[in-house]
């Protein structure tokens, strides 16, 4: 009585193979070239602020001033209440001995310490420098990627921030940063790491680390300001940034890495 | 990274001494997914590609496939920070992130299941609805969507729906588990993880759970049923057991060897992880234990030659060892990944707790419910009839 | 297509059909409103993350009202945050935006809560000025007990040694600190009203909290303090 019954089992399934395939192109084409939009929208032009009279804001760790006196670290600790244990941002110091080693450890907040590790005799150091760490804030940011639910995201200054309600706390984002400076805050139980203090450089300061810093190590502003003593410095100086070679293209940037730094 | 200075001692990004942010329930998640995936294949194998030997297990391939998939959530579920909010994956998906998939493909999945299986049990149903009482019968009444006879006609129907949801299923079963590899291979901050043959290792190695599992369950049931062991059907289980552990551990050597030959700038840390931080897991349970001796054994075992006892013998010790071999695989990927420190200079370890919301007492737990379920689901419907019924 | 024969495959439809809908229907109520404003996130999460409070002082919170320093911070100094010597000073803040709110712009006035300087000067200067490794030859840096031997201060002991040679804005040796008031040379001097110090504890300064044994250092020392009677 009905046609169906005429359509032998293998052309069915070619039915269903062809409607399959249309189908599922469809339903991952879609998606997939509207992520691609957000991807494009959120991580370029933000990140590289493609808009004319917009803030882009940027970070500069000159290296050969840092002392390692650690008044960042605490300084952000107390500014943002980052639980014990964690780091929005940390300094480490690289020691090449004489004998061809390198030796990284971790400045803690206690005043000339190094706690917990034995001292060092200069005799056996050929040369040893600090290294702040903090988020780059990339503009190929691979956090904001993999973020399943739009926690992470941009602002429209170049600013990577963390919605705290949004956030699921997955740790996805905690897995694809390369540099460490994620972490679940254990407190607040969402992702958390460096705004950059968004909440004060919104209102025209400096984040808490960059007034903290008595040498001048830190230098934050506005990049497409140039004027500003970030872009006066990048330009007068070889800039470099961490694990280049990812491709995530940070706007923390750095004078005076070396090739042992990672 | 250091091209001129060995190493003197450790150094750890202070984060990631808090301990690895993904714990056993991320090492379970993909290994419930992978045996959802490989007993779907075997029913598959069954509907779409006529692999007549396979009909004693095909309807409980299918009923095993959607009792490890009813609680593929909940391993997740446990490890989110925010649970309460877990919605938020399918309501707003950031479709950037692998993760965002899950939802949608889950439910897809999920949800191809459950119309398969009510459509493949249909015939089942309906006769028990016409002969049941009371409570019994309001079930089977649901089960049966409200409709409570069926006609050759409706069998035919049906079946042309089973065998296109079959069809349609595969490539889904593949999608639900390649982009649990895809989640892993897609992260370039980790050397561990970052390759493009993560998602097909994931999937060959899931088929090979999913099967070895089947082949276990088959063999222990039909004792408990008193029931006799088809040996052309372990036979055919146990050639496709080898075929896809063959290729598992062909991708899977694939990606150590070339990182070994490229030796590239992780490479004298990663090593460390197969020679030392993952010794045992790795080099005893996944390769030793579980991938050599199983490819040797299984040949041997579905040899024509082989007595049916013996094969029966064989089948539960390799499908035992194949279903180590998939854990310890799952383990080595998803911990082995997180010991080494985003400073490349230093390791963190994990010893999972025993009890908490992500310990061992919990895990464990979780991995029985999809057995619970299973049984539960065998008394409502005949998962072992004789010939398989597809409704015409 | 519509039969006995295909009823329940139109019940399966409807059922799915209705689980869509009812997906949609909560997807739409769960969605923040300003979801999507700007980019794949919740708008209004931008003003959260700006609106969090701001605890630490800023370099501008002192320098609004003590732009002109009596004694001026030296080249080396020029980065160093008040607050490193001075603790946050918010209670001083507080106090003295109250007290400013009550006279004409521009009075001189003397509030209290505004005797901020720590007692342990010489762990602040060791924190930033101990030999380290890792610290730039050039940047100053001592062995504490060998300095004391090499300079022979008079008072040794004291907790604020180091200002028995070095100006505090302005540390470089060839400024003699005899030139001009300093903590250590001046005898202590009455305190004035209300002083109770509550200043915090200075940013990277160890345990010791310097607004316990403030009292014990001159009242009127806080460089920039203009005289004046009080209000």
């Amino acid at each position: 009585m009905s046609s169906q019954n005429t359509q032998t089992r293998r052309e069915f399934m070619w039915d269903a193979v062809k409607t399959f395939t249309f189908g599922t192109l469809t339903l991952t084409a879609i998606p997939m070239l509207v992520g691609e939009a957000q991807a494009t929208d959120q991580g370029h032009s933000e990140g590289e602020g493609g808009k004319k009279g917009t803030i882009l804001f940027g970070y500069l760790v000159d290296t050969t001033k840092c002392i390692g006196c650690g008044n960042c670290m605490v300084a952000c600790k107390r500014e943002n209440d980052v639980p014990d244990g964690e780091f929005r941002t940390w300094v480490e110091r690289y020691v090449y001995y004489k004998d061809g080693r390198v030796q990284v450890d971790m400045v803690t907040a206690e005043p000339f310490a190094f706690a917990g590790k034995s001292p060092i005799d200069p005799k056996t150091v050929e040369k040893a420098f600090f290294v702040p760490k903090l988020c780059n804030h990339c503009i190929n940011t691979p956090c904001i990627q993999v973020c399943p639910v739009g926690a992470s995201f941009m602002s429209p200054e170049g600013v990577v921030l963390v919605d705290p309600l949004q956030c699921i706390g997955c740790a996805y984002c905690v897995q694809a940063c390369p540099f460490g400076t994620r972490f679940i805050n254990h407190k607040t139980n969402v992702a958390d790491k460096c705004t950059w203090c968004y909440h004060r450089i919104k209102h025209g300061a400096k984040p808490a680390c960059v007034d903290a810093c008595p040498t001048g190590t830190r230098i934050f502003g506005d990049m497409n300001d140039p004027e500003s003593d970030i872009s006066k410095s990048l330009g007068e100086n070889r800039i470099d940034v961490l694990k280049s070679y990812l491709g995530t293209r940070p706007k923390t940037r750095y004078i005076g890495l070396t090739a042992e730094v990672v | 990274m250091h091209l001129m200075h060995m190493n003197a001692g450790e150094f750890v990004f202070p984060n990631d001494l808090n301990g690895v942010a993904w714990t056993i329930m991320i090492v379970l998640y993909p290994y419930i997914t992978g045996l959802v995936a490989g007993a779907f294949v075997v029913a598959a194998l069954y509907h779409v590609f006529g692999k007549k030997e396979l009909a004693p297990v095909a309807k409980f391939a299918l009923a095993a496939s959607f009792s490890f998939a009813a609680f593929a959530t909940t391993p997740l579920l446990l490890h989110l920070h925010q649970p309460q909010r877990a919605f938020n994956i399918m309501f707003m998906p950031n479709f950037t992130s692998a993760m965002a998939g899950f939802g949608f493909i889950y439910s897809f999945y999920l949800t191809l299941l459950a119309v398969e299986i009510l459509l493949v049990f249909r015939k089942d149903i309906v006769e028990r609805a016409q002969s049941s009482k009371g409570v019994v019968r309001l079930l089977y009444f649901a089960l049966a969507l409200g409709v409570v006879h069926h006609t050759p006609k409706s069998r035919a129907v049906d079946a042309k729906w089973i065998a296109a949801l079959s069809v349609i299923g595969i490539p889904s079963a593949c999608v639900l588990h390649g982009y649990v590899g895809f989640i892993f291979g897609g992260i370039k901050a980790n050397p561990w993880w970052s390759t493009a043959l993560m998602p097909v290792i994931f999937l060959s190695s899931a088929i090979v759970s999913g099967v070895a599992m089947l082949v276990l369950l088959y063999m222990l049931i039909s004792k408990l049923r008193r029931q006799p062991v088809d040996d052309e059907c372990l036979r055919s289980m146990m050639r496709t057991l080898w075929l896809f552990l063959v290729l598992a551990v062909t991708l899977e050597s694939l990606e150590l060897l070339n990182m070994a030959y490229e030796a590239g700038a992780e490479w004298h840390m990663l090593s460390q992880l197969i020679t030392d931080k993952l010794a045992f897991s790795f080099q005893v349970l996944q390769i030793g234990l579980g991938s050599a001796i199983p490819l040797v054994l299984l040949p041997i075992g579905f040899a024509k030659s082989r007595s049916p006892a013996m094969r029966r013998a064989i089948g539960v010790f390799t499908g035992l060892l194949v279903l180590m071999q998939v854990l310890s695989m799952r383990w080595n990927v998803v911990i082995g990944g997180q010991l080494l420190s985003k400073s490349f200079r230093g390791f963190v370890s994990y010893t999972p707790e025993l009890g908490g919301h992500e310990g061992l007492l919990v895990g464990i737990a979780v991995f029985c419910l999809p057995f619970v379920l299973l049984t539960v689901v065998s008394q409502i419907l005949p998962l072992w009839t004789g010939e398989e019924d597809h409704g015409h | 297509m519509f039969s006995k024969d295909t009823l329940h495959l139109w019940v399966l439809g409807s059922l799915l059909l209705l689980v869509g809908t009812g997906f949609m229907t909560l997807r739409h109520a769960m969605t923040p409103a300003s979801f999507g404003q700007f980019g794949h996130y919740r708008g209004t999460a931008l003003d959260d993350c700006a609106g969090k409070p701001r605890t630490l002082v800023t370099r501008e919170d002192c320098t609004g009202c003590h732009a002109d320093l009596k004694h001026p911070l030296g080249k080396a100094h020029l980065n160093v945050h008040c607050a490193d010597c001075h603790g946050q000073a918010r209670a001083h803040i507080a106090a003295c935006t109250e007290v400013k709110s009550k006279v004409a712009a521009g009075t001189p006035i003397v509030c209290s809560k505004s005797n901020l300087l720590p007692a342990n000067q010489k762990d602040i200067c060791l924190h930033c000025h101990a030999k380290v490794v890792g610290r730039a030859a050039k940047h100053p840096q001592i062995v504490f007990e060998e300095h004391m031997k090499d300079q022979e201060p008079k008072d040794p002991a004291s907790p604020s040694v180091c200002l028995q040679c070095h100006r505090a804005h302005d540390p470089d040796p060839s400024n003699s600190p005899e030139d001009e008031e300093s903590p250590a040379a001046a005898p202590p001097a009455a305190a004035t009203p209300e002083a109770a110090p509550a200043a915090e504890p200075a940013a990277g300064a160890p345990a010791a909290d310097p607004a316990a044994a403030a009292p014990a250092a001159a009242a009127p020392a806080a460089p920039a303090a203009p005289e004046g009677g009080q209000p």
